[in-house]
């Protein structure tokens, strides 16, 4: 490349990354800058040397924000724990099956994501409340679940076919049974899948609306919580929380990075 | 303790195809037997069922007289080595070798003390503690190994493990590997496709063609006297050459078979045509097409040219009859042992 040509490739970097971080920083704006520099105003300011974090503390102590904050943190660990939990096993069957089996599922797999969430929720919702489930973070999150599971399986399912069978089998001649080869050698090289499928559920239930409005309307999640606010004319509190939507997203996303990265398996199998 | 390993009308099909096709059997306690074909032809499923992984449709696998068809690959003490090696890419080298143990629930120290003797033996002790992925293919060839070796099983399998070696390497490799075998006075089954690795290797050689064993035997017998055609065919870095001769009986096709070796180009015998020419180490190989027709690849020690007549003759030659190999009365054969 030559320095024009890389002088080019920053420019145009640069400029996407501030065309993706513009929303972000107005929310930072918005949330630690005095009203009357941003909400006040007719043409907020861009930019300004005045910062409060009144506005944080009113918003986050006068509308309740913590039970929708444990709310929404429950419902997310539950919902990327099943992913998980159930999309190891299905994922880890689905690379081991022929391949007419598998590419049949895992199309079949995404019939509830084809549908509009609001096309399920409603039946699910009227069976909830006869099990008791309406409102509770467990239901919001088994519904979610319809939505994450699928991805997570097939994510998962990804990982597993890139994870050579000779290994498998390595392992049970060493004498690993079938449960040690799935937890002690398959599921630490299947990692990078399962930081992807707990990552990606976790964080569609963190921003989830439908499920949640419609199966726990009383006892609200964040995104709820923010839509409340938003229609009652709230910004101020309306934009604190959805600083503290965005920041966990932005925290989980580092922490699991690293597995995301390729290069995980290379080096153990040659040819 | 060494161990016999008998299969038993073993067979196993995927699909429509068979792959192997009642085969029997017999492994001698300490033997270093080698499985030779070409690709495609069952020889990893072969091992693949003596190590538990795929189940045979019939047929039984016994070891020293014990069945272990029913039991699964952690059950029945067998090591194998993969082609690809299947080094364990989360773990160390300590880890990898360490593995058989750990999953047999050997003492810390146990597993200390024979890992470092058997990574001694093959001199992989310096990088004991690097991530398989920093070493060499020759050192992870020996990982692969010393995680076979480390405990104590009653059969090693050996899947094409010198294939993705270097030349040179893959030399040092096999003398190496067929020390060890005598050392350990162990049994070994060994597949290739390689006929050297197989001739310089095996006590026996079975030659699997069809789901079943065209030949079990030493490799130089099946060479000089191959009891089929297909076999003297695969045989050698030439296949065998073929002339069609009158019989006079007429009870079916009768050939004659001779290596391009065992030929004396002068002026008698087949006129031929040269029309090419591969030297090798200072002797010349010539594929010729002969006057009545069969094309045959014979030996000379002189440098010809292509277009050039030729006549040679077969100093020795075999007769096979419907692809059969004949044995004359009065041939010295040394007693290939029967098609199996």
């Amino acid at each position: 490349m030559t320095t024009i040509q890389r002088v080019l490739v920053y420019a145009g970097a640069a400029v996407v990354t501030a065309y993706f971080l513009y929303p972000l920083y107005v929310l930072l704006l918005v949330g630690f800058a005095p009203v009357q520099y941003t909400l006040d105003k007719i043409y907020p300011a861009q930019f300004t040397m005045h910062y409060t974090l009144a506005n944080l503390v009113t918003a986050l102590t006068s509308y309740g924000f913590i039970d929708p904050l444990v709310k929404s943190l429950k419902t997310a660990f539950l919902v990327g724990g099943l992913s998980v939990a159930l999309g190891f096993p299905a994922g880890y069957g689905l690379s081991r099956v022929s391949k007419k089996v598998s590419s049949a599922a895992s199309t079949t797999l995404f019939v509830v994501n084809m549908m509009p969430a609001i096309v399920i929720a409603i039946p699910i919702s009227t069976q909830f409340v006869r099990l008791g489930l309406y409102g509770s973070f467990v239901g919001v999150g088994l519904a979610q679940e319809l939505v994450a599971l699928p991805l997570a399986t097939f994510i998962i399912y990804g990982t597993f076919q890139a994870i050579p069978r000779e290994l498998e089998y390595q392992a049970r001649i060493d004498g690993a049974g079938v449960g040690r080869t799935m937890l002690g050698v398959l599921a630490p090289l299947a990692k990078p899948g399962i930081a992807a499928a707990f990552l990606l559920s976790w964080m569609l239930s963190w921003d989830e609306f439908t499920f949640a409005i419609l199966l726990s309307p009383v006892h609200p999640t964040i995104p709820i919580l923010i839509y409340h606010n938003i229609q009652r004319g709230n910004l101020l509190a309306s934009t604190a929380f959805a600083l503290f939507l965005t920041l966990p997203v932005v925290a989980i996303t580092i922490m699991l990075q690293k597995y995301l990265k390729g290069e995980y398996l290379s080096g153990g199998v040659k040819g | 303790m060494t161990y016999k390993l008998e299969l038993t009308k073993v067979s196993k099909s995927y699909g429509d195809k068979k792959v192997i096709d009642d085969l029997s059997l017999g492994i001698e306690p300490g033997e270093f037997f080698v499985v030779l074909g070409p690709s495609g032809e069952g020889k990893s499923t072969l091992l693949k069922l003596i190590a538990g992984i795929e189940q045979p449709d019939s047929g039984r696998i016994l070891v020293n007289g014990v069945d272990v068809t029913s039991q699964p690959p952690n059950k029945r003490n067998i090591a194998m080595v993969f082609q690809s090696y299947a080094l364990y890419p989360n773990m160390t080298v300590r880890g990898n070798i360490s593995f058989p143990l750990r999953m047999h629930g050997a003492s810390k120290d146990t597993i200390r003390g024979k890992v470092e003797s058997v990574s001694k033996l093959l001199k992989i002790d310096s990088v004991l503690e690097s991530p398989v992925s920093k070493i060499s293919g020759g050192q992870q060839q020996r990982v692969a190994l010393a995680r076979a070796l480390v405990r104590d099983p009653s059969v090693f399998l050996l899947d094409e493990p010198l294939s993705n070696l270097d030349a040179r390497v893959r030399l040092s490799a096999r003398a190496e590997l067929k020390r060890i075998q005598r050392e350990l006075n162990q049994t070994f089954v060994y597949v290739t496709h390689d006929q050297k690795e197989a001739a310089s290797l095996a006590d026996r050689v079975g030659v699997l063609h069809g789901g079943k064993f065209e030949c079990v035997s030493r490799y130089q017998d099946m060479y000089e006297a191959p009891l089929t055609k297909w076999l003297g065919d695969f045989l050698g870095d030439f296949p065998m050459n073929f002339i069609p001769i009158n019989s006079g009986s007429g009870d079916g096709a009768v050939e004659a078979g001779f290596r391009p070796e065992w030929v004396k180009v002068g002026s008698e015998g087949f006129h031929a045509e040269v029309e090419a020419i591969e030297s090798s180490g200072g002797l010349y190989y010539l594929f010729c097409v002969t006057h009545e027709g069969p094309r045959v690849v014979i030996r000379d020690s002189v440098r010809r040219e292509v277009g050039e007549e030729i006549r040679f003759k077969p100093v020795k030659q075999l007769t096979f009859r419907n692809g059969m190999l004949v044995q004359t009365p009065g041939e010295k054969l040394s007693e290939p042992s029967s098609r199996a």
